[in-house]
């Protein structure tokens, strides 16, 4: 699933670079799971930019940069007006004396050592444009486990029975988990006692001393005999003891049961919230408006996420607006009916807008408002018009598909994360369907909710080839045929909030 | 970036940095570098990067020239309180080699 999620064009002084910085990791920290990684790309942006702006001569005017999801991987690219690279240069290895003069380093074995691949080109107006990429993580999707633990021997065999079934993150004693935990998302920790320099006691009270970090999972492992021992753990809010030695498939059986058990806490306490709530917020459009027939599909998995799909419909015209409000935990689906009322009060207070428009007004809004601006959120702006006509703007939404009995091809329609600059401009793209053509859009839980890459890939080709294959039929039967096959290859319950919309124009127009 | 110079009871030098270690921030603290590089004492200066966000090259390259006019005048540097990213950074660069790092005490 390809999309752009940043675009920015800035002049080449220090003050610029750092702004830039920050949108990059504005972006990051709310698409990418896995921190670290985020931090990376961030650090190879400061990087190339830094190195830009010093050291290009004839010096650089301005810069582009450009970050987008693209097969399979995270894609950066950097265009300078400035002097060409030496390329020659760019193979410096990683070094400590390439720091040898005051803020000397020009940061390229940094960029290698950081990135997965970089690629240098001169693009078609003599810019500089590097170009690096890192591979989206296969793991994201899987449960993440902090393993503590001072011994390195029972850290390699506890690692060797974990990492078939999980993430896992290491960390040789309690303060080095505090730094962990700082960077990374954890899912569980699973924790040695007696370590040296902070020990599992100590972790697991810093961990409840933060509004953060409390509510994760804890299990302690210890082969302690200790009198009073496991008291004094169990006193401290822990989710299970094991004495060691241990086995992996009694660790894992561990391990299954907190998890299970927390997340039936967690679903019980998001269940009574959303079912007030949710149930007028479900996405769902009219089966007819003017001279479209419409279908959607959708699947919820109760915990964060939050999909809306709105409309607003006159005379012969018609908006659809479908947001999809990105997030790791229940609070973002707060934020999704926040949005959903401000969403419905623009379309109603307007005329049917423009759909760049609308999209300009709800990034604004995301951009300056103190309570909006706490969430990302991905949106496309749908005008529906006669014979097939429409009028398509996006905010780093997955392309749309326009789909036909032999194939599916997306339209390239697209603009950044809405609510990162004060002043984005979305373009729109006109698309006119014929007849015995749908168009499909979503959100992208729909081709994303897999374990892996390979996963999503099978997912993404069920999809498309059911969406052909249903061609024939009514499209609201085509839009159930399809999230069957959605649930019968991604599983139930889905792993993200998923929402399919299926359109075509009337035939008997 | 902003700074702040203390110092300890036991006559070290603390200079306590908040904000962002890159090339902005290397320009906003470069004189206070050189200042604290030509006097004659103390003799163990701290960098407390607690209150760091973020680092990049053109931060470790000015710690490293602050490490290095004060290695030259029989002085040293150590770096302290630094987690998050600058901490990864720094591990990555094994600057700990060079210059001793205290982490945060818990």
């Amino acid at each position: 699933m390809d999309r752009l999620l940043l675009e920015h064009r800035f002049r080449a002084n220090l003050e610029s670079i750092r702004a830039a910085r920050k949108l990059v990791e504005q972006v990051t920290c709310s698409t990418i799971f896995e921190v670290t990684l985020g931090q990376k790309i961030v650090l190879c942006l400061s990087e190339i930019v830094t190195n830009i702006v010093r050291h290009s001569d004839p010096a650089a005017s301005e810069i582009s940069i450009q970050f987008r999801q693209e097969c399979g991987s995270w894609i950066l690219k950097v265009q300078d007006n400035g002097e060409l690279f030496n390329t020659a240069a760019m193979t410096d290895a990683l070094a400590p004396e390439f720091y040898q003069d005051d803020e000397g380093g020009r940061g390229i074995g940094l960029i290698q050592a950081s990135c997965e691949d970089l690629k240098y080109v001169v693009d078609e107006y003599n810019r500089n444009c590097l170009i690096l990429s890192w591979p989206i993580n296969q793991q994201t999707e899987r449960v993440k486990i902090l393993l503590v633990e001072d011994s390195a021997p029972m850290r390699r065999l506890y690692r060797e029975y974990l990492s078939p079934n999980y993430a896992v993150f290491m960390a040789d004693n309690g303060s080095k988990a505090l730094n962990v935990l700082e960077n990374q998302e954890i899912d569980l920790v699973l924790s040695d006692i007696n370590m040296p320099t902070m020990d599992g006691l100590s972790l697991r009270v810093e961990l409840s001393r933060s509004p953060q970090n409390e509510l994760i999972p804890f299990i302690f492992m210890t082969a302690s005999e200790e009198q009073g021992l496991q008291a004094r753990a169990a006193s401290l809010g822990i989710d299970d003891y094991i004495a060691k030695p241990v086995s992996g498939p009694n660790l894992i059986q561990h391990i299954e049961r907190v998890l299970q058990r927390t997340g039936q806490v967690i679903q019980r306490l998001t269940n009574r919230l959303d079912r007030k709530i949710s149930e007028s917020f479900i996405p769902d459009l009219p089966g007819r408006i003017n001279h479209w027939n419409i279908a959607v599909g959708n699947r919820n998995t109760g915990i964060g996420g939050g999909d809306l799909l709105l409309h607003h419909s006159a005379e012969n015209e018609a908006q659809v607006v479908l947001i999809d409000t990105m997030g790791h935990d229940e609070t973002s689906k707060f934020y999704a009916y926040a949005y959903g009322g401000l969403i419905t009060g623009l379309m109603r207070s307007n005329r049917v807008n423009q759909c760049q428009a609308l999209l300009e007004q709800i990034s604004a809004m995301a951009y300056s408002d103190d309570l909006l601006s706490k969430i990302t959120l991905t949106g496309m702006v749908l005008n529906l018009a006669e014979k097939g006509n429409l009028m398509i703007a996006s905010a780093a939404h997955p392309y749309p598909l326009i789909i036909t009995r032999d194939k599916s091809r997306p339209v390239q329609v697209e603009g950044m994360l809405p609510g990162l600059l004060a002043d984005i401009e979305f373009k729109p793209v006109n698309v006119v369907l014929r007849p015995g053509e749908r168009i499909a859009f979503y959100t992208d839980g729909l081709f994303e909710s897999a374990a892996d890459n390979e996963a999503r890939k099978l997912l993404e080709n069920e999809i498309t080839t059911a969406m052909r294959c249903t061609m024939d039929i009514p499209i609201d039967r085509a839009a159930r045929l399809i999230m069957q096959k959605f649930d019968e290859v991604a599983g139930v319950p889905a792993r993200d909030d998923t929402t399919l919309v299926l359109m075509e124009p009337d035939r008997i127009e | 970036m902003k700074f702040q110079q203390k110092i300890a009871d036991c006559g070290d030098l603390i200079i306590e940095l908040n904000g962002e270690f890159d090339a902005l921030g290397c320009s906003e603290i470069r004189q206070v570098f050189k200042e604290v590089a030509t006097q004659l004492s103390p003799m163990v200066v701290f960098l407390d990067l607690s209150a760091v966000s973020f680092l990049d090259s053109s931060g470790v390259g000015s710690m490293v020239f602050l490490f290095k006019c004060l290695r030259e005048a029989g002085r040293s540097l150590v770096i302290s309180g630094v987690h998050g990213q600058p901490r990864e950074l720094l591990e990555l660069l094994r600057i700990h080699k060079a210059i001793p790092i205290k982490l945060m005490e818990q």
